[in-house]
């Protein structure tokens, strides 16, 4: 189908590129459009204005305000459902379907539902398919079928959708005679300007809208103003941007194609302009029934003619004007129907009988008549009015294709009311005005309540005036700007007793529906909303949101004021979950032996945000892997990555005094050269975090923290000197070292081949010592640990040498069998040792008397963090206490957080568990009620809902003397 | 998103901070009453008003201190931790039994 | 056809490397010796491209802090920035970064990658161990703000930032210090990151430089 024949000539058609032509598929038919053409006006081009169904009746529906901002044209774009066929460009080859029917959207199975409207009111589904129960489960799945929208396409491929920042003097949202104005004003006083519009064009109304008789103020003023906002070295455009939400300190996210923006205005002015509104009557949704402003958008964006005849219902002057510019480009006008009586200003009247229009001032139209199957108007009613939303029974009937109506205007709030905005409605304007705006917002133009063409571009510089003055770049007083036209009608409702008089398009909801929610007893405007889903469609309210406060104000004897609109919250517009989503930043660490451990095959698991090797080996041999590695390391030697552990530099006169102070043990005393353990308790007395402290000098400690706990203890140190004031410089140096465990009997010998500079002999370095040592060119702090309980090593050095010193020591263990183990391993090993892992083996509750810490808390000393409550908790009777237990290696094996249990009451749970190769059984830690917690006693533990009794036995379970890790 | 200014580094995203609780004074440890800690560990005012915060700059990991208004989320003044905090802390009360 | 002679160095030469260097060797750098240890001097025959990532970890740097700092650092002939989070070139062709009221971090000069003095130096300071706590990336060519703003929330355009400038700040949700160095012809921001988070920023950097045509690049890109 060739469409050229159908098209206004130039310069309608602002949008059009007429020497390109795009070929598309709607509904598997082929189409062609001009780029430049929405997926909405290259249909109408094709003369064809059925689009959509809706959602409830399955009623046909057509292009309604050639804006996006209404449901009617939602179409399905591959696997994207719910696409703006008004909004949409069209490309080659684009594939478009209609959404929501049962056959073919002009064959719809369904419409028939629209037959049934008045047996299935508001709430209809939730009150007949609730009881009995059950029944709604049978039902949901075919009314679910019958009341979607677009179809998702579940085998999607992600696309790269990122975000980006944005930094500006002045934000203007909306490029309107208001917008182009206040941003010139605004970079003409030297500020940076960021101009924001939500179509492919600027100019808003003055791109589409007639403001005059002879039509020619609106093109002159728009060509003038862009012209300048182009030049304008402080101005940058964004058009085909929609401005999503207002957040705090004027955040605003900004869509455009696949980015989301993140801008951050030190001044923000929304022009964001009005919406037209409906008029509410029978069969108001019939295709053919369009906005005022739709029908100019189909002629100047597009070209296209909306119609062959029309009438033009209004309750202001901008109806004459629609009339005069469908008149100019071809369209019968066959009849101006005036809702108000004796108010058009009298050149518009001249204007219209000049072209032979008549005019029915006083009337409404009361009913459009349709074709067959409602898929186009053909008439309308009209009738006059005799009271508030009442009319006479003498009715005209007229015939045309085309119905444009126009109620007045709704002022697009939303952005100004996230923001904290007022809206309240002036009476004798039947207009929402917007008021108490935060500090650095302004508002401009139509959402200001601004109409007249001329005040608009003085409100716009007003508003500018405004943020001049808040960023110190001018200090003249704004003028006062004021405007005396009236463009709404108080009262565009006229409810038919057969219904299909709809406020909401989005919900198919019929004037009698609000009415009725509000009999129901739901007099508050957001329960109508929640009862009757009014608002809730894609449109947000846009239209319906007026009407809606008018009808429940009318029928529940308030003003409108009163009761107001529902909340406008973020996204203004749909957006996808991918622009929220953006690049995904998922920070990861990695040690610098990393490498190695994937190349040893190494099964990597996370352990906070980096990754550790679990163990070695097959993946899906978990057990027999760590099994095979803890037996290696307890007989021959092993080397593990402990690189994530965090580490904390402390310097200065005062370091032993702040050691003191943060950690429960004493420190003043500590020799240089030798380690000691060190725990940490918060205010509450609860265990948070251990490590091991080294006195490197005595004014210079270096001490461990967990890998997940060290960002605390830091921020908690620096935070505690920021009061204390102690003369220490406190470091966190966890990635600036990372170090490596050689455990078992065979380390010393593997250490040996590559330390030249320091005795390592039992005596000369023995259990507990520190020191630093040269391994083989690579500058080391060597500790004697005893984590997993044999002789050990741990060395720690510069990162930058992390995986030279793993090669060096992987190739001078070789002679000795050395192998690398993982962290699931080290688990087994120190269970086996009985030592505690804090925050697996504590929690929220433990303080050191629970975990038998007794010996590391010293209260000789003035003072520690926690200190006081660590005396009081201590000095209340104990209930629970950390104790091992042990299970023959057949018994069932308990596992992390399984209960224990006495009698009925849970005392306690387990902590860690495993079986041990070394001792030939299941060892475990786990809280015990303090009456069960001695060495002998029996603790009940519940095994996926069975009982095991296991033995309490005095910690460690290998190696009580302790003489494996003293060697 | 809210901005907060930051003393060392200026006027950035609140996400960049980390809020560290109020300013409170700590009552002597070794002679309060039982109440008087469990008071200042367990208790917060929470009142509607201009409260005094510490606050983290993590980045840079710079602690410094805010006065906020709980109710406006008004971040009225920030300023260096020095300002409230100039004297050595010391703890030199032996540790003695404590009664409650 | 002529015999290639010339020893091949690779990271693995030396005991000191980059936390980067395996991302290097996969995508074919080449290396020369620098500061000990091998630095990426270019990245195959690749055409000199509008903005370049340099892995500059490898080069020396140091940090001290403490009350004596400032006197320390005037003793020693290097520059001392005028207020926290500036940056400032010393005679030496050394950086010297003011992080703080008493903490300053001094890199390198590029050429030679090394540092006349290390904190050790100091001794009235106290050291901040930068050479290995954080690796050292420079970004530097056109669009580097609006590359920056895909990752970052801080204005640094030129007004906002300019030469000199250093902002401590959040970038791909990791803590980093970005410097706009100052006294170069061209526009150079050294960032400095947690160096085990270094593979992961430099994926980023790349992701967000890819629209302008930036990409991975060697030393010789500077000279």
């Amino acid at each position: 189908m060739s469409d050229t024949n159908m098209r206004l000539n130039a310069p309608m058609g602002l949008l059009l590129n007429r020497n390109e032509q795009v070929e598309f598929l709607f509904e598997g038919q082929r189409y062609q459009g001009y780029a430049g053409d929405c997926i909405a006006s290259a249909l109408l081009a094709n003369d064809r204005w059925l689009m959509s169904r809706s959602f409830k009746y399955h009623r046909p529906r057509g292009p309604l305000t050639m804006a996006g901002q209404d449901a009617n044209t939602l179409v399905q774009l591959g696997g994207d459902p719910n696409a703006l066929a008004d909004r949409t460009a069209i490309a080659p080859n684009m594939q478009i379907e209609g959404q929501n029917y049962n056959g073919t959207l002009d064959k719809d199975r369904d419409a028939i539902l629209g037959n049934f409207g008045r047996f299935m009111p508001v709430g209809f589904y939730y009150r007949s398919f609730f009881k009995p129960m059950g029944v709604w489960d049978k039902w949901e799945g075919y009314i679910r079928e019958k009341a979607g929208l677009g179809k998702l396409d579940l085998n999607f491929k992600p696309e790269y959708y990122d975000k980006k920042y944005l930094f500006t003097d002045v934000m203007v949202v909306g490029s309107g005679p208001a917008g182009l104005s206040a941003a010139l004003k605004a970079a003409d006083g030297g500020a940076k300007v960021l101009l924001v519009e939500e179509m492919p064009l600027m100019g808003g109304a003055l791109a589409y809208n007639r403001f005059d008789i002879e039509g020619i103020t609106a093109d002159r003023l728009r060509a003038e103003l862009i012209a300048k906002v182009e030049e304008h070295d402080n101005i940058t455009v964004m058009v085909d941007t929609v401005c999503n939400a207002w957040f705090t300190d004027n955040y605003l996210p900004l869509i455009q194609g696949k980015r989301l923006f993140k801008v951050r205005a030190k001044e923000c002015i929304i022009a964001s302009g009005a919406y037209e509104q409906h008029v509410v009557f029978r069969n108001n949704d019939l295709p053919g029934v369009v906005m005022c402003s739709a029908a100019t958008r189909m002629m100047k964006l597009y070209a296209i003619k909306p119609g062959e005849s029309s009438v033009v219902l209004t309750g202001n002057d901008d109806g004459y004007l629609t009339a005069l510019e469908l008149s100019d480009q071809g369209v019968n006008v066959k009849a101006v129907v005036d809702m108000r009586e004796g108010v058009a200003t009298p050149q518009l009247i001249d204007a219209l009988s000049e072209r032979g229009i008549s005019l029915h001032q006083g009337y409404t139209v009361y009913e459009a008549l349709a074709e067959k199957g409602n898929k186009r108007i053909k008439g309308v009613d009209v009738r006059k009015i005799t009271a508030k939303g009442e009319v006479g029974n003498a009715s005209r009937i007229i015939d045309c294709d085309l119905l444009c109506m126009s109620a007045g205007y709704m002022p697009a709030y939303q952005l100004l009311c996230q923001a904290g905005a007022q809206l309240s409605y002036a009476d004798e304007l039947a207009e929402f005005t917007l008021s108490k705006l935060p500090e650095h917002l302004h508002i401009a133009g139509s959402v200001n309540g601004i109409h007249q063409l001329d005040s608009v571009v003085a409100d716009g510089q007003r508003a500018a005036q405004l943020a001049l003055n808040n960023l110190n770049l001018s200090d003249e007083l704004p003028g006062k700007v004021s405007c005396s036209v009236k463009p709404n009608f108080d009262w565009p409702i006229f409810s038919h007793p057969k219904g299909k008089d709809f406020v909401d398009f989005d919900e198919d909801l019929q004037a009698k529906d609000i009415v009725n929610a509000t009999r129901l007893g739901y007099r508050d405007v957001q329960l109508v909303k929640r009862f009757s889903t009014v608002g809730m469609g894609p449109s947000q309210g846009r239209h319906s949101a007026l009407p809606t406060a008018r009808l429940v104000a009318n029928s529940t004897d308030r003003t409108v004021t009163e009761t107001g609109v529902t909340t406008a919250r973020p996204p203004f517009a749909p957006e996808k979950l991918a622009h929220i989503a953006g690049r995904i930043f998922d920070p990861y660490r990695r040690t610098p032996m990393h490498h190695r451990h994937l190349e040893l095959g190494a099964k990597m698991i996370p352990a906070g945000n980096w990754r550790r090797p679990a163990f070695y080996g097959d993946p899906n041999k978990r057990d027999a892997c760590i099994h095979a590695e803890s037996v290696h390391v307890r007989n021959k030697v092993g080397l593990i990555d402990v690189s994530t552990l965090g580490g904390i530099e402390l310097k200065g006169p005062d370091a032993a005094e702040f050691m003191n102070r943060i950690y429960t043990f004493a420190f003043l005393k500590q020799p240089v050269g030798k380690t000691r353990y060190a725990v940490y308790t918060n205010e509450h007395g609860v265990v948070i975090d251990d490590g091991v402290a080294c006195r490197i000098a005595e004014d210079h400690f270096y001490v461990t923290a967990t890998t997940s706990g060290v960002d605390r203890v830091y921020r908690d140190m620096t935070k505690w000197n920021a009061q204390w004031r102690l003369d220490v410089d406190i470091l966190n140096v966890t990635s600036a070292y990372c170090a490596v465990n050689l455990a078992g009997p065979d380390a010393r010998k593997v250490l040996e081949k590559l330390v030249t500079d320091t005795d390592l002999s039992p005596e000369g370095f023995p259990f507990l010592a520190y020191g630093e040592a040269d391994v083989a060119g690579i500058p080391a702090r060597l500790l004697r640990v005893g984590f997993v309980g044999e002789l050990g090593y741990e060395i720690h050095v510069p990162s930058r040498y992390g995986e030279a010193l793993w090669d060096l020591l992987m190739e001078a263990g070789e002679a000795f069998d050395i192998k690398p183990f993982g962290v699931e391993t080290q688990r087994l090993l120190r269970l086996e040792k009985g030592h505690v892992i804090v925050s697996q083996d504590t929690d929220g509750m433990s303080h050191p008397g629970e975990l038998s810490m007794n010996w590391a808390v010293n209260r000789k000393k003035p003072f520690f963090v926690g200190c006081r409550s660590v005396d009081i908790v201590m000095a209340q009777p104990q209930t629970r206490k950390l104790v091992g237990f042990t299970l023959p290696a057949e018994s069932k094996k308990p596992e992390e957080g399984h209960l224990v249990l006495e009698g009925d009451g849970i005392t306690g749970n387990v902590t860690s568990c495993e079986y041990s190769p070394a001792m030939k059984k299941i060892v475990g830690l786990a809280f015990a009620g303090i009456n069960s917690s001695e060495p002998g006693d029996k603790i009940s533990i519940r095994v996926d809902g069975q009982i095991v009794e296991a033995e309490v036995v005095s910690l460690p379970f290998y190696d009580p003397n302790n003489a494996r890790q003293e060697m | 998103m809210k901005m907060m200014n930051c003393p060392l580094n200026g006027l950035r995203n609140i996400s960049e901070f980390v809020h560290g609780g109020e300013v409170k004074e700590m009552p002597d440890p070794n002679s309060c009453s039982d109440k008087e800690w469990a008071d200042y560990v367990f208790f917060s005012d929470n009142a509607i008003s201009v409260v005094t915060e510490w606050w983290l700059h993590a980045p840079s990991g710079y602690w410094f201190i805010a006065e906020r208004h709980t109710g406006s989320d008004e971040i009225l003044k920030t300023y260096d931790p020095s300002v409230l905090f100039s004297e050595r802390v010391e703890f030199s009360a032996p540790a003695t039994e404590v009664k409650a | 056809m002529e015999e290639i002679t010339k020893n091949i160095i690779t990271p693995e030469t030396y005991l000191a490397r980059s936390p980067l260097y395996r991302v290097h060797e996969a995508a074919g750098a080449h290396f020369e010796a620098c500061a000990s240890a091998a630095q990426v001097v270019s990245y195959g025959d690749q055409s000199e491209p509008l903005t370049a990532l340099i892995d500059l970890s490898v080069q020396h740097r140091f940090g001290i802090r403490g009350a004596n700092a400032i006197a320390a650092l005037s003793a020693a002939g290097l520059s001392v920035p005028e207020k926290p989070n500036q940056c400032l070139n010393s005679a030496n062709g050394e950086t010297v970064l003011r992080l703080g009221k008493t903490e300053f971090w001094v890199l390198g000069a590029m050429e030679s990658g090394t540092c006349s003095a290390d904190s050790s130096a100091f001794a009235d300071c106290y050291p901040v161990y930068c050479q290995d706590s954080h690796a050292c990336l420079l970004l530097s060519g056109e669009h580097l703000p609006d590359i920056m703003a895909k990752l970052c929330g801080v204005d640094l355009s030129e007004s906002a930032f300019p030469k000199g400038s250093i902002a401590q700040t959040s970038v791909a949700r990791i803590n980093a210090i970005i410097s706009h160095l100052p006294d170069k012809e061209g526009t150079h921001f050294v960032i400095l990151c947690d160096s085990a988070a270094a593979e992961y920023l430099w994926a980023c950097l790349l992701d967000a430089m890819d629209e302008f045509g930036g990409k991975a690049a060697g030393l010789n890109y500077l000279f």
